[in-house]
């Protein structure tokens, strides 16, 4: 006489099998939330980028001379208050890069962003964003610039530490 | 009853666990949808034609990016940390929208947990037309 000693063994799959179910839920969970950051992180840069060129024009030159010349250091000082001005809890150690152009603002950004159900496992808990926005003034689409190829200068290294100690408003 | 104690356990955690991430989705959803809302408020806000219509707008474009993610304005609270309409003033909107405790299939959202707060911030344009005076950024 056959006898069956299998009765009862998906029991003890049943656990193991929700968890792997929880684990894949867990994951997407996380992974939303990375994408949520990146564009916060995108948005909080084109708004930047944004303020910083039209903030930053050359006031004397654009009302004189009708010139469009960005001032590198208040586009700098701009672009800080107005990330600072998102506060965006949620993305940390925030690292900016700059470019200035006669017409033109280039923001880059990393931040890292916290997992809500990735930080039980060691390693898994943060994850690195990057963004960039980039934002061109013209005078309008007849303008002597618009359409031209432009030499872009190189990315630096922004430090909002100075705006973020006098930022007020 | 050997594997009762399993099968428990299975249980306990697939409803524990499916309330968890079902909890967290929906407050993850509802930031989408504040941080879009503020984003259209505060872009519609700047580029208003008058700051005696930009608050309306503002509302207005939040409410319809709300609606758009499936959420009841009605519930929603916008906040302009600026009622001042000149060039270079710094506008910051919050959107704050009560996540649902739970999202069930057929069902839809039940119960309200926690509030999720959403902010955009951006200057109106120093440049732009029909504002009097020049830029004062500087």
């Amino acid at each position: 006489m056959r006898v069956n000693r299998e009765r009862g063994s998906v029991l003890a799959l049943a656990p193991a099998g929700f968890l792997v179910l929880m684990l894949l839920a867990a994951l997407a969970v996380d992974s939303a939330v990375t994408y949520l950051g990146q564009e916060q992180l995108h948005d909080a840069l084109a708004a930047a980028a944004n303020d910083a060129v039209t903030a930053g024009l050359d006031n004397p030159a654009f009302y004189r001379a009708g010139t469009i010349e960005v001032d590198p250091v208040r586009a700098g000082r701009t672009a800080c208050l107005s990330i600072l001005a998102q506060d965006d809890a949620g993305l940390q150690h925030l690292h900016l890069w700059m470019s200035v152009n006669d017409d033109s603002v280039q923001l880059q950004g990393t931040a890292v962003i916290d997992g809500v159900f990735g930080r039980i496992i060691p390693g898994f808990g943060q994850r690195t964003v990057r963004g960039f926005a980039d934002a061109v003034v013209t005078g309008g689409p007849l303008s002597a610039t618009a359409g031209q190829v432009r030499v872009e200068a190189p990315l630096t290294p922004l430090d909002c530490s100075m705006a973020a100690a006098g930022s007020t408003g | 009853m050997g594997g009762f104690e399993g099968l428990l356990f299975g249980v306990l955690l697939f409803v524990v666990g499916t309330l968890m991430v079902a909890y967290a989705w929906a407050v993850v959803d509802t930031k989408f949808a504040t941080v879009e809302a503020a984003k259209q408020a505060t872009r519609t806000y700047v580029e208003a034609s008058s700051g005696v219509v930009a608050a309306a707008e503002a509302q207005q474009a939040a409410d319809q990016a709300l609606a758009g993610y499936g959420r009841d304005p009605r519930r929603a609270r916008v906040a302009e940390l600026s009622r001042s309409f000149y060039r270079c003033q710094r506008i910051t909107i919050t959107v704050s929208y009560p996540a649902p405790l739970l999202v069930l299939p057929f069902v839809g959202r039940v119960g309200t947990g926690e509030t999720v707060e959403a902010a955009h911030s951006e200057l109106v344009d120093p440049f732009r037309s029909g504002l009097p005076g020049t830029s004062t950024c500087g």
